[in-house]
């Protein structure tokens, strides 16, 4: 099956009052049909730059694809016009945003807004426009949508708005969404609602998701694929499955020992990552994670290549973290192994696969 | 350490010598008003509703709740950041809610505060230097020379070079800001912390250093904890015991090893299983309970038990009679629920939940 | 105390050391460095700082420059044998006026007090604006309400109008005179900033931090609020003294502010009145002189505007 979206040799960069801030560094990936891949990274790391890179989305001044190309559906939006590249935005690819208060727009009715993307992408009017409209709200679990397809943003709340985000997002049937941080701003309880009808939605639709997120948990669950980013590069990506079990670059190892879990079995201390994330004004020669991490060797200071470990398995990092020669000598620098986990809490279901 | 005494603080008796504070019946509602020239009360916003707790020194307690669960308004009416409207928070002897003038300024040297935001909690027109030392000068600690030293002092122990003393926060990342926010709240030997979602601002490579390093300063300078949060996976790493909160009120307080593999309380267990694990195995075996509808307003708050729109076991008696928070095992694991025993049936098909976390407490 | 010192020092020590990194630290410049590179960046305000620091200069080089074209106490003594209204000279670059007085001589003269008055009333409407301000916003409450209402009524009277009608009860025709009126009805639009600033720094988070500290109020205004709004409040008072200086001019045109022989740029263009018709120089030099001295402090504000804007400090 050919992928439906191609990003090569992606280059991102913003020209700065003190300099050029390189956010996306060359980033290359694709997603097939159907498949949801996440996107994993901290602040900095470029993930969200790479989706509005997507959509070309970032105001030029003083952003800048610099390199690379975008291949969707056979099309490259790099090099596509303003105008032709207002037919897919909303159409066949969608976003939605981490803050759905600013998202929306305050004096206009949710229905209007709904519309917009009825009457653009799918040519729809009146009635049709409208029953379908109130058939999306119904579809994105918001309750007495005949009612509430007539209210403001400001009567409802902050999951009520991300759904109809959503609603708004999947109006014209999109090929391809980008989900960029879309729980971050939720609470949990609200977050699980929105992550099941983001999956409900991927299977009934068949619809291809990129799920940006700072949060491992929330990509374990829903993605089948996962980039992790660092600093405008992709320093590790796999099957999901194959990341956790089998991680391959020291950042992340260094994120699954760092991050408290639901089910830890009593450790005293976290393991750490030292330092902090780059300044992307002056980030560090050669492979940026280097600063931070114990398997440093003198060939860090050249960005390495991308290293296939596994079956679409491939980690950015010159040295083999499995070695046992190499974890010794991290050992020396305050390394410690992935904690044992799998401590009990109750509302996980052991033996059965549901 | 041992299992948490069955401190009941529904009950009025005098305070056992083991707790540092004890929270009475906490009320803070703030008042909506109408009108511009003539201004009237036309209902309240419920903050918080009604709270006891008691905190044992040198335990940490975690406060969890989602947003406007009235977590963190508690940890502000403990700094007096609010009048509170009634109910008592006795520190020692004194009367936090109480307190005025010079006796609440010598109160507030034992209790103090981190917040969440590092970029907002700090002055940007101070020098670090001048921030870290300013508890000390309000105290008059020492002569000029020795809160310069002990400025010093403190920079290396919350793990920044103590030649940073000149620089300005704006100069710092989000994890550093926060331990400059921490070096300034230890500075005049606080008993009491209150930490407001002390990691929720920063990037999750950093909040293990800053987690350590609290609990680092906990074991050094006997700190006793309160610690607000959101997050259930951090509060089970931080907290000796842990207190949750819902619309005002507390649902369920018990140690942490009971809490998370016997809660009796329906909203606990939702909370737990929406919490995200990052790991795709436990993550395909779990069946989550997705609660229905949204959190009702905290100013016109359900009668009856306050979460029953939205709990998957409510009856009629729950529309009508408040549960009381009341002690359901004897050994201090607090519930208000009508139906605590049935909440373990929620987790269906739950075959094995009970693999005994011994090593957690 | 010292953890790195400690063998057993855990996980965090080693965080400790990596963090004293000196790589992770961005190279730094001081506050002053960062607002000096800022205002330097707005081209026109520092064509306006120059300007004005000209036109000060020669304010205070006065009685040297002048002591050439005439030899003669030159602002206000009438010579001996007066060359009437003569038009730009050698002798006279700017001509005389009616009284045969050098019209240069008259104008430097007439700066020293126009930037004077300006400076003055705004040095006393800031403290007066910003005292009163910081009170309303700080207390809030009926501190604020009855203080408003004040500075509500003050800025709903005619404005030109509260100007005579006060230069007529309290002008003697003094510099101290004219200073205190300009001060009194310029201080209300101060305070209205003042407090806006210090009502909406109150609430943030690092003031609610501070007051858990312990912190009193004093400590709190002075030391934390202020600092945080101070650029506003300097951007204010550079536009001030610009609006200072117009209103001295016109109460000094129309005849209640200060009275010949005492020189101002008001004085000046009260005086041309009679002569427009005829010799409309005098006219036109002290309205220039007004116009660009104005400008210059407007521009400055704008430039110091953005250089002190809070929001661009982390960069």
């Amino acid at each position: 099956m050919a992928p439906i979206l191609e990003v090569k040799g992606l280059k991102t960069h913003f020209r700065t009052r003190d300099g050029t801030i390189k956010a996306v560094n060359g980033v290359t990936f694709d997603l097939d049909e159907g498949e949801t891949v996440g996107i994993v990274g901290e602040s900095g790391s470029g993930k969200s730059v790479t989706s509005l890179s997507i959509l070309r989305l970032l105001p030029t001044p003083p952003a800048e694809i610099t390199e690379g190309e975008i291949v969707f559906e056979g099309e490259d939006l790099v090099s596509m016009d303003e105008r032709e590249l207002r037919k897919i935005r909303g159409g066949k690819i969608a976003m939605i945003f981490q803050d759905p208060i600013s998202s929306l727009n305050p004096v206009m009715r949710i229905g209007d807004q709904l519309l917009e993307p009825i009457h653009l992408h799918l040519g729809l009017k009146g009635d049709v426009a409208y029953r379908r409209a109130i058939e999306l709200l119904r579809a994105v679990g918001i309750p007495d949508a005949e009612r509430r397809i007539r209210g403001y943003p400001h009567e409802f709340s902050g999951g009520m708005r991300q759904r109809v985000m959503i609603a708004i997002a999947i109006a014209a049937n999109p090929k391809l969404l980008i989900a960029d941080e879309p729980t971050t701003a939720l609470d949990v309880t609200v977050q699980a609602q929105i992550l099941e009808l983001i999956g409900k939605l991927r299977r009934d639709m068949k619809t291809s998701v990129v799920l940006i997120t700072h949060d491992l948990g929330v990509v374990a669950g829903i993605t089948d694929r996962i980039l992790v980013m660092y600093a405008g590069h992709i320093a590790e990506r796999a099957p999901t499955g194959e990341l956790f079990e089998n991680p391959r670059h020291p950042y992340t190892l260094g994120l699954l020992a760092s991050v408290p879990r639901l089910d830890d079995v009593g450790v005293n201390e976290l393991q750490t990552i030292p330092g902090a994330p780059p300044d992307m004004l002056n980030p560090p020669s050669g492979c940026p994670f280097q600063p931070r991490c114990p398997f440093v060797i003198d060939k860090c200071s050249t960005y390495p290549p991308e290293v296939t470990v596994g079956p679409g398995h491939k980690a950015a990092c010159w040295v083999d973290v499995t070695a046992p020669s190499e974890i010794e000598r991290a050992k020396q620098r305050g390394f410690l192994p992935l904690r044992p986990v799998g401590g009990s809490f109750i509302g996980e279901t052991r033996d059965s696969v549901k | 350490m041992e299992a948490s005494a069955a401190t009941n603080p529904t009950t009025q008796t005098s305070p056992p010598s083991g707790d540092i504070i004890q929270v009475e019946d906490l009320v803070m509602h703030f008042p909506i008003t109408q009108g511009i020239v003539f201004q009237r009360q036309v209902g309240a916003i419920r903050a918080v509703d009604g709270v006891s707790f008691a905190i044992k020194r040198g335990e940490t307690l975690g406060l969890v709740g989602e947003s406007g669960s009235g977590k963190s308004t508690i940890g502000r009416c403990l700094v007096r950041l609010y009048q509170t409207t009634s109910g008592h928070m006795y520190f020692g002897g004194d009367d936090l809610a109480q307190a005025k003038g010079a006796e609440l300024r010598t109160l507030r040297r034992r209790v103090q505060m981190i917040f969440q935001d590092p970029y907002a909690s700090l002055d940007p027109r101070m020098s670090v230097g001048a921030l870290i030392a300013e508890p000390m000068v309000i105290f008059k600690t020492g002569s000029r020379s020795e809160i310069r030293n002990r400025t010093e002092e403190l920079l290396t122990t919350v793990g920044l070079n103590p030649q940073f003393v000149d620089r300005y926060p704006h100069e710092f990342s989000g994890g550093q800001r926060q331990r400059i926010a921490i070096a300034r709240a230890i500075s005049i030997q606080p008993e009491f912390v209150i930490a407001d979602e002390p990691v929720s601002a920063l990037d999750v490579s950093i909040r293990a250093q800053v987690i350590n390093l609290m609990q680092r300063l906990q074991q050094q300078m006997g700190l006793t904890y309160l610690f607000i949060t959101h997050d259930m996976s951090v509060v089970r790493h931080v907290a000796t015991r842990i207190a949750v909160m819902y619309l005002g009120k507390l649902m369920e307080l018990s140690d942490r090893a009971d809490l998370f593999t016997n809660p009796l309380h329906p909203y606990t267990m939702a909370l737990l299983s929406a919490v995200p694990i990052p790991d795709p195995r436990v993550e395909r075996r779990r069946q989550r309970i997705i609660l229905q509808g949204d959190l009702p307003s905290p100013i016109n708050i359900p009668k009856g038990c306050r979460f029953h729109t939205r709990c998957p076991i409510a009856q009629s008696i729950c529309r009508e009679v408040e549960p009381p928070l009341e002690d359901k095992t004897g050994r201090g694991h607090l519930a208000a629920c009508h139906f605590s025993e049935r909440v373990a049936s929620l987790a269906k098909g739950s075959g094995t939940q009970g693999v005994s976390t011994a090593g957690t407490v | 105390m010292d953890i790195l010192q400690q063998p057993d020092a855990p996980q965090d020590a080693r965080a400790a050391a990596l963090e004293l990194t000196p790589d992770l630290v961005r190279k730094r410049r001081s506050q002053l460095r960062i607002i000096f590179d800022r205002f330097v960046r707005n081209r026109a305000a520092v064509v306006g700082l120059v300007i004005l620091s000209s036109i000060i200069l020669l304010a205070i080089l006065a009685p040297i420059l002048t002591h050439k074209t005439a030899s003669f106490d030159p602002a206000n003594t009438i010579p001996d044998n007066p060359q009437l209204l003569a038009p730009p000279s050698l002798a006279h670059p700017f001509g005389t006026d009616e009284l045969g007085r050098d019209s240069f001589a008259r104008m430097l003269f007439g700066a020293q007090v126009s930037l004077l008055v300006g400076f003055t009333s705004m040095v006393f409407a800031m403290l007066i604006g910003a005292t009163l301000g910081a009170l309303a916003g700080y207390y809030g409450g009926w501190v604020d309400n009855t203080l408003m209402r004040v500075v509500d009524a003050m800025l709903a009277l005619p404005y030109l109008l509260l100007l005579f009608v006060l230069s007529i009860v309290f002008s003697n025709g003094s510099v101290g005179s004219v200073v205190f009126i300009i001060a009194i009805l310029a201080w209300p639009p101060t305070a209205r900033i003042v407090r806006g600033e210090f009502l909406s720094l109150k609430h943030r988070e690092f003031l609610l931090a501070t007051r858990t500290l312990g912190a009193g109020d004093f400590r709190l205004m002075l030391r934390h609020i202020l600092p945080n709004a101070a650029g506003p409040i300097i951007v204010n008072a550079t536009l001030l003294v610009g609006l200072n200086i117009i209103n001295e001019s016109v109460l000094s045109f129309f005849g209640f502010g200060l009275t010949p022989p005492q020189s101002s740029w008001g004085v000046l263009l009260g005086q041309s009145q009679t002569f427009f018709g005829t010799d409309p120089w005098m006219l036109y030099l002290p309205g220039f002189a007004i116009l660009i001295t104005v400008l210059c402090f407007n521009l400055i504000g704008d430039g110091l505007r953005d250089a002190l804007d809070p929001h661009m400090t982390q960069r």
